[in-house]
């Protein structure tokens, strides 16, 4: 099940707010939440959810004994297993194909390719999963005693299968105590509505015009693609790698938002995820707004445990690299994905250690210089196939033979120019500025103004969102390689 | 003191009606027999429920199968199409919208048509 789907938004929430609601105890509130992150997990992976039951399980009982033992090497030993338990089973579901499809490649072994699926959210409920087993052993956190307790916050609807990555120390004490008051209630309406518009409204749009224009970049419809990209016209190639753009933002941010809206309407309170990341300066800065709690986690267990910047400087450009190394590996078992995340490794290491100025270019140069390189860089994540990757490159510029713009790519920007538009302005801060604005003030017309959106957004964009979900099959769900 | 009242006041009727539109949503989407089997629109039968088998239990298809069903069969289904419809027209300049691949026609001949 998805967020953006109408079997979530008219069955699956209601009905658990209501049940929510009814529940007395904060135990019965949390089996609520529970059952029904089980059956939301479920529905989308009725199979594989045995998978993430026992990870948990298996956490749960080792981080008993990371915990029982803390001070001595069993502790240590624990921690160890469990880590290689998770690790384990995360690489085998999401790399397994990759390695044996590339040692086929170039050993001729195995014969066949084991076809093996990716549970959904794996990658997401992995991290959380070692995140814990990881404070255990530091002492930043006691064990959880009960099982049903830790299962909660692996399992939990809200952040399990598209994140943010929820790190269990910040979240252990709302398990047992949460308390929702009208302000929470408030704005987990707003950022719920405001995501949900931000995916239907705003990032389903782009994600069409992303496909219409650049396809669908994979392998296997090379011999199909690549014609029709070689003629396609710049403006039109440009269109696509913009909406792309768009799309990843708008659509990763709304899950992150709608999460985070549901975790204040029964009292949890996630951390941000991102940050108006295309406001960005330099790419150091993107990385500091961009799915904040990935880079967080990579930063506090992978870069800081290998020594971070205090080993001088070549090792500190070796545990930059292996935290990019990772972090492409993270987003998709492909190569492209690897080449994605050190490309980021490369202009991260000349903003830190060759050209360190680049942090502090002019605004509008760092603007320019940022959106460029992270531009680029979305095409070299979209495009599965390096060759359709670089066709359209190419064809940005005109480099294929194929015309500047026509008559249909034109059109088409005519056709989505304001929404295009709002898409943008979706990725600055300026509406929410102005919604704050409007109801701060303390003027009689702008209090019944604002009063009156106060009451009326939510719902406009719940109906809204239905309107564009009836009937339509086409919801992108850009986490299935998570 | 009086305006934060206000305030708690204002976000228990947002919450209320948030919450109640949410139910009634519910409500109205469940009332199977409002449900439509085919689009006089779009000249077709729209998605049937789908069969239960275990396979398609484990594989997951069935539940795919009636998310499917859920917003494909959607009460009112028409009407949300129209207002859809309506919302994307403003998002942008929609003089001309086209439909399929533009094709270059064949040349006006400039001698008239003799049969041959």
């Amino acid at each position: 099940m998805v967020f953006s789907s109408l079997v979530f938004l008219c069955v699956f929430f209601p009905l658990q707010m209501l049940v929510y609601t009814l529940a007395r105890s904060i135990e019965t509130k949390n089996t609520v939440l529970i059952l029904f992150s089980l059956v939301f997990y479920a529905w989308g992976e009725p199979f594989y959810i045995v998978i993430l039951l026992f990870m948990a399980f298996a956490d749960w009982l080792l981080s008993q004994l990371i915990g029982k033992y803390r001070g001595a090497w069993k502790s240590k030993l624990f921690l160890v297993l469990g880590c290689a338990l998770d690790l384990g089973l995360l690489s085998f579901f999401k790399y397994g194909v990759f390695v044996t499809e590339n040692t086929q490649r170039w050993f001729g072994f195995p014969e066949i390719i084991p076809q093996i699926a990716l549970p959904i959210g794996i990658s997401f409920y992995t991290f959380q999963l070692l995140s814990y087993l990881v404070d255990v052993y530091r002492g930043e956190v006691p064990a959880q005693p009960k099982f049903r307790r830790l299962l909660l916050y692996v399992c939990l609807f809200h952040q399990c299968i598209a994140g943010p990555i929820v790190r269990y120390k910040d979240v252990s004490e709302q398990i047992l105590s949460r308390h929702v008051d009208s302000e929470d209630l408030r704005n987990g309406i707003n950022r719920f509505a405001s995501g949900l518009a931000k995916k239907v409204l705003l990032a389903n749009v782009c994600g069409k015009l992303a496909t219409l224009t650049i396809l669908d970049g994979l392998p296997a419809h090379q011999a199909l693609n690549l014609p029709k990209l070689q003629a396609a016209p710049a403006l039109s190639l440009w269109l696509g790698c913009f909406a792309y753009m768009l799309q990843i933002y708008l659509d990763f941010s709304a899950y992150s938002d709608m999460a985070i809206g549901m975790g204040l309407m029964v009292g949890f309170r996630y951390k941000e995820n991102f940050d108006y990341p295309y406001l960005s300066r330099s790419v150091t800065e993107f990385w500091r707004r961009w799915h904040m709690s990935l880079s967080s986690f990579f930063r506090d267990y992978v870069y800081i445990p290998l020594g971070g910047n205090r080993k001088g400087k070549p090792r500190q450009a070796l545990n930059l690299f292996l935290v990019w190394l990772l972090t492409g590996m993270w987003h998709g078992a492909d190569w492209n994905f690897i080449l994605w995340g050190l490309y980021y490794f490369v202009f991260l290491a000349l903003e830190k250690f060759l050209i360190p100025g680049l942090q502090r270019l002019p605004a509008f140069f760092g603007h320019l210089y940022t959106l460029l390189v992270v531009f680029f860089g979305w095409i070299l994540f979209y495009f599965r196939d390096f060759t359709q990757a670089w066709v359209v490159v190419k064809g940005l510029f005109g480099l294929n033979g194929n015309p500047l713009t026509s008559f249909e790519a034109s059109n088409q920007v005519l056709n989505y120019c304001f929404f295009l538009l709002a898409a943008v302005l979706a990725c600055t801060p300026l509406i929410r500025m102005l919604y704050h604005r409007v109801c701060s003030s303390s003027h009689p017309v702008p209090v019944v103004f604002s009063t009156v959106l106060e009451w009326v957004l939510p719902v406009a964009a719940l109906v809204l969102s239905a309107s564009f979900l009836v009937g339509d099959s086409y919801d992108p769900f850009l986490y299935l390689q998570f | 003191m009086r305006h934060a009242k206000e305030r708690r006041r204002g976000s228990r009727i947002k919450a209320v009606l948030f919450f109640a539109v949410l139910l009634c949503g519910m409500v109205f989407s469940l009332l199977l027999p409002l449900r439509p089997t085919e689009s006089l629109q779009e000249k077709r039968k729209l998605t049937p429920f789908p069969e239960f088998s275990m396979e398609s239990l484990l594989s997951g298809s069935y539940f795919r199968g009636i998310d499917d069903w859920f917003s494909d069969t959607f009460p009112g289904r028409d009407a949300f199409l129209d207002a859809n419809k309506k919302v994307l027209s403003f998002y942008g300049i929609r003089s001309v919208e086209i439909h399929g691949e533009v094709q270059t026609g064949d040349d006006i001949p400039d001698t008239p048509f003799t049969g041959k």
